[in-house]
C-alpha cells in the first residue's frame, strides 16, 4: 500500500494512491519504480512515458484497426471470440519480455510520447 | 453462432451488448430469452429484469448504481435512468487463498536488462535532464535543442517536409482552397541521419514541469520525491539537474529524497545552481560538459540476463470503454498474475477508479493494517475531491459515457480487473494478494 510518491519495495500486487488522470498516474507509477507500463484503452489514448516503455492495449478490434499507429496489442480478440482471456494475458507477458529485452520498440517510444505530469495535491496528509 | 451479449458475473442484473442490438432482438440469459426494447449500442448494458426507481443494479457481481427511473427488462441503462452507487465495505480479514497460475514455461526465462548497483534491473538506459523549478524550463529547452539531434536521438517525422510543401504553395500565390486540398507527402523522413554517439544510451530525456515553487511546501516535497524516483529509477543511468536557487524545491530536499530511496546512490548526478553560477552561458556550457561526461559513463552499461522476478509492471487505463472491463483489463489481470507468480512486482493505481470495489481489495490485502491504510487513503482522497467541488461520481468522462461506462462504480469495477484474473462468464476465486507496505 503506497502513498504518492513512495517507492515500491515489495514484490506482488501493490496499490499506489494517484488520481485518475492517466498521465499523472503513469508518471507516478514510474516514479514508484515501474519499468514497463501496461496501458489499456477502448477509445484510443496516444500517451507514453519518457523513461518506461508503455505498451498500449486495445479493448476492441475496431480501435486497433482505426488507430494502428498507437496500439501495440489488440485484445478485442476476446470480444470477437477468437481468443480467451488467458491466451491474451500470455500474449501480453510475451510482449512484456520482448519490450524489456529492448528487442521491440513500442508505439509510444516510436512516436516520442514523453508525457510527464507530476501530481499536485495541494494538501498533505501525515502518516 | 457469435455471442451477442455477456453476463459478466452470475449475480449481475444487466447484460453487456457485444454488438449493436435492435428493438425486438431476442437474447439469451441462462436459458431464458429476453426481448430487447430499444436500440442498444455495442458496449452498453441492458436490464435483465425490470427496475423500479431506487432498485440496485449489479455488474461484475458488485453494486454499480441505482435506478433513477423505471427501466423495463430489455431496456438500456443510461446516465438518465441510473445513478452512481456503491456498497459500503468493512475491514474484516478475509481468509483468501490465491492459487497462482502455472508459470512453468517462463520459470527459467530471463530478460536482457540493465543491472543497477542497488539490485534493480532496468528495461532501458536513459540520461535525464531535470529542472527543479519551472524557472529553469527554458534552460532545459536550450539543452534539448543543443543535444537531441546532434547526438542522433531526433525522431523521424514527416511534418517538416509537409510544412515545406505548404510554404511553396503560399509562395506560388495559391489560394486557401488549394492549401486545404493539398496532397502532401506522407513518407517518413530521417532527421539528421547522424549515428548515435552513445549507442548504449537509449536517449536523453528532458522532464520539464510547472512545479517546484509557488505552491505548498508539501507539493515541493512530493515533487522532489517524485523526481528522486526518476533519478534512482532502474531505467536511468544518471542525471543533470538545473536549480535556480531560491525555489521551494531545494537541492537539499532532492538529495534527501534520493538518499531515502537509494542509501548507496552511486549514479553520476550533476546539480547546477544558476544563481550561484551566474550567466546563462556559463550554466549551459558547464551543463553540456557534465552531461557529456555522464553520457560517456552511461554508455558503458550493457544488457545482461535477469530473472523475470525483476520486472516491475505498472497498470494503467485511459480512454476506457464498455469492453475494457471484459477484454483488455482482465487480460492484463492475467498477465499481472503471471508476473506475480514469477516473483515480479505489479503496481495498480488510480484511486477514483477503485470506487465500489474496496471490499474486494480489502479482502485481498495481506493483512488488516494494509487494508486499513487503503481505506484511510481512499477516504482522504474522496474527502478532498468533495472539498474541491467534485467527487468519485463525476469521474466518467463524456467519452467513457458515450462508449458505455455510465457510473464511476461501473468504470471502477472494470478498471480493477487489471489487478486480478477473472475468466469470462465465471466468477473465479483466483486472487493475488497485494503487498504490505514496508
Amino acid at each position: 500500500m503506497l502513498d504518492y510518491p513512495e517507492p515500491v519495495r515489495k514484490p506482488g500486487l501493490n496499490l499506489l494512491c494517484t488520481p485518475g488522470n492517466d498521465v499523472e498516474s503513469t508518471t507516478a507509477e514510474v516514479a514508484s519504480g515501474a519499468t514497463v507500463v501496461l496501458f489499456t484503452t477502448g477509445l484510443g489514448t496516444p500517451t507514453g512515458n519518457p523513461i518506461a516503455p508503455v505498451i498500449k492495449i486495445s479493448s476492441n478490434t475496431a480501435l486497433a484497426n482505426r488507430m494502428p499507429d498507437i496500439i501495440d496489442i489488440n485484445t478485442g480478440t476476446v470480444i470477437d471470440g477468437d481468443e480467451t482471456i488467458q491466451q491474451a494475458g500470455e500474449r501480453i507477458l510475451e510482449q512484456i519480455i520482448r519490450v524489456a529485452n529492448g528487442d521491440l520498440e513500442v508505439a509510444a517510444v516510436r512516436h516520442g510520447q514523453d508525457d510527464f505530469i507530476p501530481w499536485k495535491r495541494g494538501f498533505h496528509y501525515k502518516e | 453462432m457469435k455471442q451477442i451479449v455477456l453476463k459478466i458475473h452470475p449475480n449481475d442484473s444487466v447484460l453487456v451488448a457485444l454488438t449493436d442490438l435492435e428493438p425486438g432482438d431476442r437474447v439469451q440469459n441462462e436459458g431464458n430469452s429476453l426481448i430487447v426494447t430499444e436500440p442498444i449500442p455495442a458496449k452498453h448494458k441492458l436490464a435483465i429484469q425490470a427496475f423500479a426507481p431506487g432498485d440496485s443494479i449489479t455488474m461484475y457481481g458488485v453494486l454499480v448504481g441505482k435506478a433513477r427511473q423505471a427501466i423495463p427488462a430489455g431496456g438500456r441503462l443510461t446516465t438518465f435512468n441510473v445513478q452512481h452507487a456503491t456498497n459500503s465495505y468493512d475491514l474484516h480479514a478475509a481468509a483468501y487463498q490465491w492459487t497462482p497460475p502455472t508459470v512453468d514455461q517462463w520459470q527459467n526465462q530471463t530478460f536482457m536488462g540493465y543491472h543497477r548497483s542497488d539490485g534493480s534491473v532496468g528495461t532501458a538506459n536513459y540520461w535525464l535532464v531535470i529542472p527543479l523549478v519551472f524557472c529553469e524550463n527554458r534552460n532545459i529547452q536550450v539543452l534539448e535543442e543543443a543535444l537531441v539531434n546532434d547526438l542522433g536521438y531526433g525522431r523521424r517525422h514527416t511534418y517538416q517536409q509537409q510544412t515545406q510543401e505548404l510554404k511553396a504553395l503560399v509562395q506560388a500565390g495559391r489560394t486557401i482552397e488549394d492549401v486545404l486540398q493539398a496532397d502532401l507527402n506522407t513518407a517518413e523522413q530521417s532527421v539528421s541521419g547522424q549515428l548515435q554517439l552513445f549507442p548504449n544510451v537509449d536517449g536523453v530525456k528532458f522532464l520539464m514541469h510547472d512545479g517546484g515553487c509557488g505552491g505548498t511546501r508539501q507539493d515541493a516535497q512530493a515533487l522532489c520525491g517524485m523526481l528522486a524516483g526518476y533519478i534512482t529509477h532502474p531505467n536511468v543511468a544518471g542525471a543533470t539537474v538545473l536549480s535556480l536557487g531560491c525555489q521551494n524545491a531545494q537541492v537539499g530536499m532532492l538529495q534527501e529524497e534520493i538518499q531515502k530511496r537509494s542509501p548507496q546512490f552511486d549514479k553520476p548526478l550533476f546539480v547546477l545552481e544558476q544563481q550561484t553560477i551566474g550567466t546563462e552561458e556559463s550554466l549551459i556550457s558547464l551543463a553540456l560538459r557534465q552531461t557529456f561526461a555522464g553520457l560517456m559513463q552511461a554508455n558503458t552499461a550493457i544488457r545482461k540476463p535477469a530473472p523475470l522476478s525483476k520486472l516491475v509492471i505498472g497498470l494503467e487505463c485511459g480512454g476506457s470503454d464498455g469492453f475494457s472491463g471484459i477484454s483488455a483489463n482482465p487480460a492484463v489481470g492475467h498477465a499481472s498474475d503471471l508476473v506475480v507468480a514469477l516473483g515480479g512486482t505489479v503496481i495498480l493505481s488510480e484511486f477514483p477508479e477503485l470506487c465500489g470495489v474496496e471490499q474486494e481489495l480489502c479482502d485481498r490485502a495481506v493483512d488488516a493494517e494494509t487494508a486499513s491504510r487503503f481505506r484511510e487513503l481512499m477516504n482522504i482522497y474522496a474527502q478532498r475531491a468533495k472539498e474541491a467541488g467534485s467527487g468519485f461520481d463525476m469521474n466518467p468522462s463524456p467519452g467513457n459515457i458515450r462508449d458505455g461506462l455510465i457510473t464511476d462504480a461501473m468504470k471502477s469495477a472494470g478498471a480493477s480487473k487489471k489487478g486480478e484474473v477473472r475468466p469470462l462468464l465465471r466468477c473465479s476465486t483466483i486472487r493475488n494478494p497485494f503487498a504490505n507496505r514496508d
